[in-house]
């Protein structure tokens, strides 16, 4: 593990600030460029749009960047969030069930599936990957043997839950954002925030330090499977349909792509919920962007996949002089005007070679 | 003649070396001792082509070396036993001897070439018959041979440096690993060695250096050093609690024993006792520590000690015989589980079991605090900091600053770090469990540990239980000691028999 001398360099600290925050730039010369490039995109409509394609996608990039800071994966989330649309649309459409106790129900089932998840993975330790792949597949299979046809018509009321606005804001953005201040308590200021970043970094030392190394991860699990059940109920209500062959298809990876994306590692251990909000931001300004300069959707497919392994270049730069991502760096530049004690070099810690990307 | 001759390196505004000149004459040891941060690392880097040096020369035999990069050096003929060992587990012996470096017939490997030539090469060094096996089945004295067999097979190096090679390995196969050393010396190479344990020196070395702040303090041949000179050049005059326990690691705790023994008697009930323990390679432990008692457990790397902490620490299950704590039956479920009985473990192998390397100096300090500070569960950073402040002078963390990265830490910080975790909720705590505590760390930090275990001890009335393959430091710490050998207690030494051949001498029965 290659760990850096503390830099005192001004040139590459501000470079450092620079890659660690390239996603934060990104977003905002996007919105720039799309602003000069489309009349369409600077519209009240329109930023009402991108925030509603991106409601979704945040309620469960919430959970999910919890999950993968403590070395986790949820590959299902596509599939679980196709159970729970059509859970509620089926408890309405066939039963004629109150929507609300629909929508319930359905987050229940999610947190169900998510607590099955969480027992094969968190507590007995199967692969997530590959536990959860199964579950991405056998669920997508459950939501059709569930609703065979597609349910659609659902009552007025449980529609406005998806296309509705609140004080002129799209309805689900309240649960978009709603899950990421919720996941920002949890993370920065509860105690077990920091276990769940513990778990990432060194399990075997968080167990033997007394963290709930097989609770917390089943517990996410299970909060991820609601979220993402109660993400199908919103897409089904904005979509009024609930068609289990496709809905939620391929979320999983744009949803991981938007963590990912954010800065935090696959690996767990390292990464903010901040960034994890800017990578969903980032997709969903460039999907609509793109959208409205009408480029194709292959082209779009192509640019969301480069910003990925753009991003995996910047992080390992960042990396390697040991800054930390997203804002962190930039917060850091700014700190580091005042007098903060050098961190001694540490003898066992090798100083990372001279071929450093911009140690020099 | 190898001659490193005023070698300067700074990092940042650290200076890492500060001019140091070394002569390594050809067919000798030459042991190199200092803090962890006085620039031993650096100048092994150096050595190695891991690093250039800001100014400075190195020289074999009078010619200019250009160390650019590792491979420049193994070309040079330096050839590097880093403390890590570069082996692949599942492949055999000779499979990691020739790797990266096979014998071919075009695209397709000589196994059979492979097998005799590592085989010839390990017989040199005294290991017949192991080619073939896998180096994940060797014990770690014999791993460290085959890195060294490794390194002549690829190299026939001129200079080899030895990191810290015995700090995994049992008394025995520190005694082979220096007859091997030996013959190689006899073989004319200049070989140096990296060390922090100083019976060694006087075994193996045949000239000491010492670095401090990136500056030779003391260089001498060994015949004519005293072992207290020793200490002195590596922290003469600490400011803190270090003077006056370096005095102790060396004296031996003689006055400490007599006040343990006092309260030891007044406390009955807050101990620990094990009862015919078995599993996990144990064979019918019994031991015992009293409430404000520091207890040794002396036994070869592997002997059983470490399971018998984890066992104790709730980290290890399946083992059946009886515990109790406190007059109470105690089977822990879990660490968590043991914690709150008031069980803590600090584990060896600090890096892989212990520390958050990512993580700040407080995250790390207040993992388990942490939950206890915070209100209707929400944390209270003013309170985190107070506790941290608290520990943090307490334990005399260098640099005291919250936010500093753990991983980046001397391993003496890192293990006081890892230390402070449990001293921070010490009030909950009963027993205190540490195993190897001081596997890699400089003199002066070694006795700062040392005093803390014993305030926890004597000013705490703790049970203290540590297991450690270091006959020195058992002799230095504990007040009494049990002897471990195969799962099994083969003898107790009391207070006034602790010695270094005492516990040698039941080990080895």
């Amino acid at each position: 593990m290659n760990r850096p001398a503390p830099a005192t360099r001004g040139r590459s600290k501000l470079l450092s600030a620079l890659v660690g925050s390239a996603l934060l730039i990104g977003v905002v010369v996007m919105l720039i460029g799309f602003s000069v490039a489309s009349p369409l995109f600077l519209t009240p409509n329109n930023l009402r749009q991108i925030l509603l394609e991106g409601s979704v996608l945040a309620l469960v990039a919430a959970p999910l960047t919890i999950l993968v800071l403590m070395g986790m994966i949820d590959l299902s989330v596509g599939s679980m969030l196709g159970v729970g649309g059509v859970v509620a649309g089926e408890l309405m459409v066939r039963f004629h069930v109150n929507p609300l106790l629909a929508v319930l129900v359905a987050v229940a089932v999610g947190v169900l599936i998510g607590l099955a998840n969480g027992t094969l993975v968190g507590f007995l330790r199967w692969s997530p990957i590959v536990v959860t792949l199964g579950m991405l597949t056998a669920l997508r299979g459950v939501a059709q043997v569930i609703a065979p046809q597609t349910p659609n018509g659902f009552p007025a009321g449980f529609g406005s839950l998806g296309a509705g606005y609140v004080l002129g804001i799209p309805a689900p953005l309240f649960f978009g954002a709603g899950a990421f201040v919720v996941a920002a308590v949890f993370l920065y200021r509860t105690p077990w925030g920091r276990h769940a970043y513990a778990i990432g970094v060194n399990r075997e030392a968080a167990f033997l330090s007394g963290v709930a190394v097989r609770r917390l991860p089943m517990i996410a699990f299970a909060v991820t499977g609601g979220a993402a059940a109660l993400g199908g109920v919103l897409d089904a209500a904005r979509l009024d349909a609930a068609p289990g062959g496709t809905l939620g298809v391929g979320f999983e990876l744009t949803v991981l792509t938007a963590v990912l994306l954010g800065g935090v590692a696959f690996e767990g251990g390292r990464g903010t919920l901040f960034g994890a909000v800017l990578g969903v931001l980032f997709l969903v300004i460039l999907q609509n962007g793109l959208t409205l300069l009408n480029v194709q959707n292959y082209y779009q497919d192509i640019a969301n996949g480069l910003a990925l392994v753009v991003a995996a270049a910047l992080n390992f730069a960042a990396e390697r002089q040991g800054t930390a991502g997203g804002l962190t760096a930039l917060l850091d530049l700014v700190r580091d005007r005042q007098v903060r004690p050098a961190a001694p070099q540490a003898e066992n810690t090798p100083i990372p070679a001279e071929d450093g990307l911009v140690t020099k | 003649m190898l001659q490193v001759s005023n070698a300067m390196k700074r990092y940042g505004g650290v200076q890492a070396l500060g001019g140091v000149t070394l002569d390594v004459a050809e067919g000798t040891v030459h042991a190199l001792l200092g803090h962890n941060g006085a620039g031993k690392s650096t100048l092994i880097r150096a050595l190695s082509g891991a690093t250039t040096l800001d100014e400075g020369r190195i020289e074999l035999d009078g010619d200019v070396l250009q160390l650019e990069s590792p491979r420049s050096a193994i070309a040079a003929g330096i050839a590097t036993i880093h403390q890590n060992l570069s082996l692949v587990g599942a492949l055999t012996v000779a499979e990691n001897i020739f790797l990266g470096n096979e014998k071919r017939r075009g695209l397709f490997v000589r196994r059979g070439q492979q097998r005799d030539q590592a085989a010839e090469t390990l017989s040199q060094l005294g290991l017949d018959g192991i080619h073939n096996r896998r180096v994940a089945t060797l014990s770690m004295g014999t791993q460290q041979l085959v890195e060294i067999a490794k390194a002549l097979e690829r190299h026939s190096p001129r200079v080899l440096i030895l990191d810290e090679p015995t700090a995994a390995l049992t008394h025995g196969e520190v005694e082979k690993l220096f007859e091997q050393v030996a013959a190689l010396r006899a073989r004319g190479l200049h070989i140096i060695y990296v060390t922090h344990r100083l019976a060694e020196i006087e075994q193996i070395a045949d000239h000491v250096t010492v670095l401090k702040n990136g500056e030779v303090v003391l260089s001498q041949p060994t015949a004519n050093l005293h072992r207290d000179d020793v200490f002195r050049a590596i922290a003469p005059g600490r400011s803190t609690s270090g003077g006056a326990g370096v005095a102790h690691a060396v004296n031996g705790p003689a006055e400490a024993h007599s006040a343990a023994a006092s309260q030891a008697g007044a406390r009955p009930s807050g101990g620990l006792e094990v009862r015919r323990l078995d599993g996990h390679g144990l064979r019918g432990v019994d031991l015992q520590v009293k409430a404000g008692e520091i207890v040794g457990l002396y036994g070869p790397l592997g002997s059983g000690g470490s399971a018998i902490l984890d066992i104790l620490a709730g980290a290890r299950r399946n083992w059946a015989g009886e515990i109790a704590l406190g007059g109470n039956v105690y089977a822990p479920r879990s660490p968590s589980d043991a914690l709150r009985k008031g069980v803590a473990l600090v584990p060896s192998d600090r890096r892989s079991r212990a520390l958050f390397a990512g993580m700040t100096m407080s995250e790390n300090v207040l993992i388990a605090k942490a939950q206890r500070v915070s209100r209707a569960w929400l944390r209270s950073t003013r309170r985190e900091r107070q506790a941290f402040d608290r520990v943090a002078a307490d334990v005399n963390l260098i640099p005291r600053d919250p936010r500093a990265v753990a991983g980046l830490l001397s391993g003496g910080n890192q293990q006081k770090c890892v230390l402070a975790r449990w001293l921070v909720i010490s009030e909950e705590l009963r027993v205190l469990l540490l195993d190897e505590p001081t596997q890699g760390i400089d003199v002066g930090a070694r006795a700062e540990i040392y005093s803390l275990l014993r305030r926890a001890a004597r000013d705490e009335g703790m049970a203290v239980l540590v297991n450690s393959s270091d006959v020195e430091e058992v002799v230095a710490i504990a007040d009494r000691a049990y002897v471990i050998v195969d799962g099994a207690i083969t003898g107790t030494v009391a207070a006034a028999d602790l010695t270094e051949a005492q516990l040698l001498n039941l080990a080895n029965q």
